[in-house]
């Protein structure tokens, strides 16, 4: 049986340059992908639309997370990309200014640049497909990107990928990785009091290669995941966890049971994998879209079509 | 800091790579002296990297006078395609020739600069580059006697057997990475028994050709034979690796062979250059800004007479 990385990975052909600029990949079934670039205020953002066959039905906005894990989640959006432009939806995904192709520089990352930069690619895909909603998925800080950027446009459904609920949690593991790399190193350093002080000194740690930037770890380390949520309002909100573990974690628990206090219902849903996010150098296996991750993407297709996953 | 860096000029293109689409991106210099065509290693997309690296290398190269193309390999980053593993016997020159095609100015001398797994397509592409005039291997693997794989090879079903049902092999089915070790040497074992039962059955075609291409490329002497052969074209070649590389240890160890010999008697084009940490996963920022120094520097120095 087909593997749904495998469905749409061939079949593509060239096709010159697509509508609103970009260069164009036509697949067989009909989709296409535009890669170019959204001039905005900011910058140059880099972004990739994959466009259905037919008339769009929904336009969907991708958050990515941001650096290792960012390339950790690259494929995987990618072929989500294919599977909901082929389900319909335009969909696009965009690099953050100061990541990837786009224009800017790390250090200069707050957490509302991010949702910013979110926003002006929604305005961008809502105004190519003329259509009143936009749908946002996001993975992991991305998708607190997505969930700020929803706000901005209510009635469209948001779909969490291994949100952090805790963002000091979310930053003790991104310490962590980094302690793990400089010691497989042989380095040592600084921790706690000592490792705060340089990081805001220096504006930049560096997390296995990966510049972390102070004004990021500033603007983010105090949000509160629900009020994000609350804040996006009424709409079609879902969780998917990334665990080897059927059952859903306790603080995503919390994090839903607060939400429903205030009138947010959340659905959740844990698909059977477990991302080692920051150590994407360390291995092959994001080469391949891994096979438990790879059921976040028909359950997302399957939510944003309106059915139960 | 890092520098400021300009989306302004890059065009990102799909071309026709050897297996199918890719997607490409040309930074191109205002007023072009050279080309460099930038084949990164696999395991980040190549047009990227991490900390975008490879963006870093090609808006600076470009400022200094030099168009880049860097691109995604087939079934990686943003190009379609399918790809369990990358594998070193079968580098992808086709993606290199293809994202070549892209260079506005292909008249001019070209670099190729290829990372790991990239220093094997780059050199299977050299030859169909008549413009190139220098190349650089970074962090370039060579061949080591104690591949896993080859160990399928050498032992017998008893051993294997035997081996496999011990307790910390059965546990090691629970694990992704040894897991797949494990999938890949019965695949080669059940390969082996298949051409013993049937030793008459000739490959086809395309199988065969893919199998001596495999073993060509996978051997030392091959790979020095092909840098040989473009010492002998005068083309410049830089040796490039982190301290912390195991593929420094393999460059070591092949010196005792022809690998000396060649480095002795191309003395006059070979650099070769060894900075601190790692240069295949990129896993700290300072590897990554050494890799940026040193191979700019390198393609600012005047090629070889």
């Amino acid at each position: 049986m087909e593997t749904i990385d495998r469905r749409l990975a061939s079949g593509w052909s060239t096709s010159g340059n697509g509508a609103h600029g970009g260069t164009m990949l036509t697949h067989e079934s009909g989709i296409s992908s535009v890669a170019g670039f959204l001039d905005t205020k900011r910058g140059r953002l880099f972004t990739v639309r994959h466009r259905p066959a037919g008339e769009p039905k929904r336009a969907v906005v991708v958050c990515s997370p941001i650096l290792a894990e960012a390339i950790r989640s690259q494929r995987r959006e990618l072929v989500l990309g294919w599977e909901l432009s082929a389900a319909g939806a335009t969909v696009a995904r965009f690099h953050y200014l100061g990541a990837g192709n786009s224009d800017g520089t790390p250090e200069a990352m707050t957490f509302d640049g991010l949702v910013a930069d979110a926003t002006a690619v929604a305005h961008a895909v809502q105004e190519e497909t003329g259509l009143p909603t936009v749908d946002f998925v996001g993975t992991r800080l991305g998708a607190l990107v997505a969930a700020a950027a929803a706000a901005h446009f209510p009635g469209g459904s948001l779909v969490l990928w291994e949100p952090p609920t805790d963002l000091g949690r979310y930053y003790n593991e991104v310490f962590r990785a980094r302690m793990i790399g400089l010691l497989k190193r042989g380095e040592r350093s600084a921790g706690g009091k000592d490792l705060m002080e340089a990081f805001a000194r220096d504006g930049v740690i560096d997390v296995i290669g990966n510049p972390l930037p102070y004004s990021l770890y500033e603007t983010t380390i105090g949000l509160d995941v629900g009020d994000l949520l609350v804040a996006a309002g009424p709409r079609p909100m879902h969780a998917i966890q990334m665990s080897v573990k059927p059952d859903i974690r306790p603080g995503l628990t919390t994090l839903i049971e607060r939400c429903a206090k205030a009138g947010i219902p959340v659905e959740a849903t844990s698909v059977h994998y477990d991302e080692a996010w920051w150590f994407g150098a360390s291995g092959y296996t994001f080469v391949e879209v891994e096979s438990g991750a790879l059921e976040a993407i028909p359950a997302t297709v399957a939510i944003l079509a309106g059915e139960t996953p | 800091m890092t520098e400021a860096l300009t989306a302004a000029a890059d065009v990102p293109e799909y071309v026709e790579g050897g297996d199918g689409p890719l997607l490409a991106i040309l930074t191109p210099a205002e007023n072009p002296v050279a080309n460099v065509v930038m084949c990164a290693g696999g395991w980040h997309g190549g047009s990227v990297n991490a900390n975008r690296m490879v963006v870093q290398f090609a808006r600076r190269v470009a400022a200094a006078g030099r168009t880049v193309v860097r691109f995604d390999w087939h079934g990686a980053g943003e190009s379609p395609g399918h790809i369990r593993f990358f594998r070193l016997d079968d580098p992808g020159s086709g993606d290199v020739l293809g994202a070549a095609k892209l260079l506005p100015d292909a008249g001019l001398p070209t670099a190729l600069v290829g990372i790991c797994i990239g220093t094997r397509a780059a050199l299977a592409a050299a030859p169909s580059l008549p413009t190139l005039d220098r190349i650089a291997l970074v962090s370039f693997p060579l061949p080591t006697a104690r591949a896993k794989t080859k160990r399928a090879e050498r032992i017998g079903a008893a051993t294997a057997l035997r081996e496999g049902i011990r307790p910390s092999a059965i546990r090691g089915w629970f694990q992704p990475a040894t897991r797949r070790v494990y999938v890949k040497f019965l695949r080669l074992k059940w390969q082996a028994l298949t051409r013993r039962l049937k030793p008459t059955g000739a490959a086809a075609p395309n199988e065969e050709a893919r199998r001596r291409a495999t073993a060509s490329a996978h051997d030392l002497e091959t790979l020095v034979a092909q840098i040989a052969e473009l010492v002998d074209r005068g083309i410049d070649v830089l040796f490039l690796f982190g301290d912390q590389d195991a593929s420094y240890e393999q460059f070591l160890a092949a010196q005792d062979g022809p690998l000396g010999e060649l480095l002795e008697r191309g003395a006059a084009n070979i650099t070769v250059e060894v900075v601190p940490g790692d240069l295949t996963g990129y896993s700290s920022l300072v590897s990554q800004t050494a890799f940026i120094e040193r191979v700019t520097g390198w393609l600012e120095r005047p090629v070889s007479a």
